[in-house]
């Protein structure tokens, strides 16, 4: 699908097929992970890459929070690979690998899938064999914009198991639960709206600037303070307050006071 | 709702999984097994002083030191991480487990060791 309501225009909007362009985005990009990531961190990343590209790998990206400098006290290193996941379990530190081949991605980013779209957005591209750049194009020329609909069905589910998590009374398990599924929620609601969700620590303000108040207070609490479990509760109302809504109305969700 | 003790929710979310597990409900299963096995080790690092600052690596990595330091009967630091990566696929990507019944029957057992552990250290 296309955007449906943005105008505005962003750093996507390149002519990627140009080869001035692209060596100047990967340096750039380049320069960006190294700066955003401690000396653990690059060298984290450095072995996954030489694993990943052992293995075949067509393309690796820095995605997620690090790769926005807006990395918070729960954040994963995120890493893209368009080949096989490499071992990770015997690295000490917070990884997310996301591994895929280049049909899948493909398929995927066609499909309306937003995280292939986040990094090639605002990801470090670190090595790129011909997958992200011609993705990147596609995107650009075809007006491609991610499905909204995928993030308010997996939204849904994510409300209903933290509100199950919630009832169990383990409170760390239930923040982390009900943060996956108030972002979810956010992105839907950014994404039916015409703006690209940025990372996670980015989301309540661009929520606010939509003027869903409600739903960005409940986000920065999950993120920067400790809510209780009633706290939870009123979050998992909010969501699904909010994805029960057209879009437009959905930016003004409040619960009833 | 008060929060419990984590040893009393490591064996409550053990038994939900072994539940989800005997009906064929895989992801589920894989979600309450990394509850279980992440509450039995938050409650044995607490008790050695050791903070998780409610990060997953750093409960994997506590999994090793408790390894190391005799209190649990297997270093489950890799599983711990395996699990979480699983989990994530499936939460955030919609991705099917790459595990099956057997793998999570095998990792069940594995994590009970720690959740009786867990539960003898609180007694």
């Amino acid at each position: 699908m296309t955007s449906p309501t943005r105008t505005k225009a962003s750093l996507i909007d390149q002519n990627w097929r140009s080869d001035a362009v692209w060596a100047a985005r990967l340096a750039s990009d380049r320069a960006r992970a190294a700066h955003n990531q401690t000396a653990a961190q690059r060298s984290v990343t450095a072995t996954v890459l030489e694993r990943a590209l052992s293995q075949g790998a067509e393309a690796v990206a820095l995605t997620g929070s690090t790769a926005r400098n807006r990395r918070t006290a729960i954040s994963d290193l995120d890493i893209h690979i368009v080949g096989s996941r490499p071992r990770f379990e015997d690295l000490n530190e917070g990884l997310d690998l996301y591994a895929t081949s280049a049909d899948v991605l493909w398929e995927r980013l066609r499909a309306g899938d937003d995280f292939i779209q986040w990094t090639l957005r605002f990801g470090c591209i670190l090595v790129d064999h011909d997958v992200f750049r011609p993705a990147l194009a596609e995107i650009v020329e075809t007006g491609l914009w991610p499905d909204p609909q995928r993030k308010r069905d997996r939204a849904k589910e994510l409300l209903a198991f933290a509100e199950r998590i919630i009832a169990t009374g383990d409170l760390d398990a239930a923040q982390d639960q009900t943060r996956a599924a108030l972002t979810t929620a956010a992105r839907w609601l950014l994404l039916a709206n015409g703006e690209f969700p940025l990372s996670r620590d980015e989301l309540s303000d661009q929520v606010l600037d939509l003027g869903c108040f409600d739903l960005a207070a409940a986000l920065s609490r999950l993120i920067h303070a400790d809510p209780t479990l009633q706290e939870l509760a009123t979050g998992i109302e909010i969501g699904r307050l909010v994805i029960s809504l057209p879009p437009r109305r959905a930016r003004r969700a409040a619960l009833a006071r | 709702m008060a929060p419990k003790a984590k040893h009393t929710l490591a064996r409550e979310h053990l038994t939900t999984a072994q539940h989800e597990l005997a009906e064929g409900a895989l992801l589920p299963a894989i979600m309450f097994l990394h509850l279980a096995a992440e509450a039995a080790v938050v409650s044995l690092a607490e008790g050695e002083g050791i903070d998780t600052k409610k990060r997953h690596d750093r409960k994997a990595d506590a999994a090793q030191e408790l390894f190391r330091r005799g209190l649990v009967p297997e270093d489950l630091s890799e599983a711990l991480r395996s699990l979480n990566q699983v989990r994530k696929d499936a939460t955030y990507e919609g991705e099917d487990p790459n595990l099956d019944a057997e793998d999570l029957e095998a990792l069940s057992e594995q994590i009970e060791a720690i959740v009786v552990a867990a539960e003898e250290r609180a007694e």
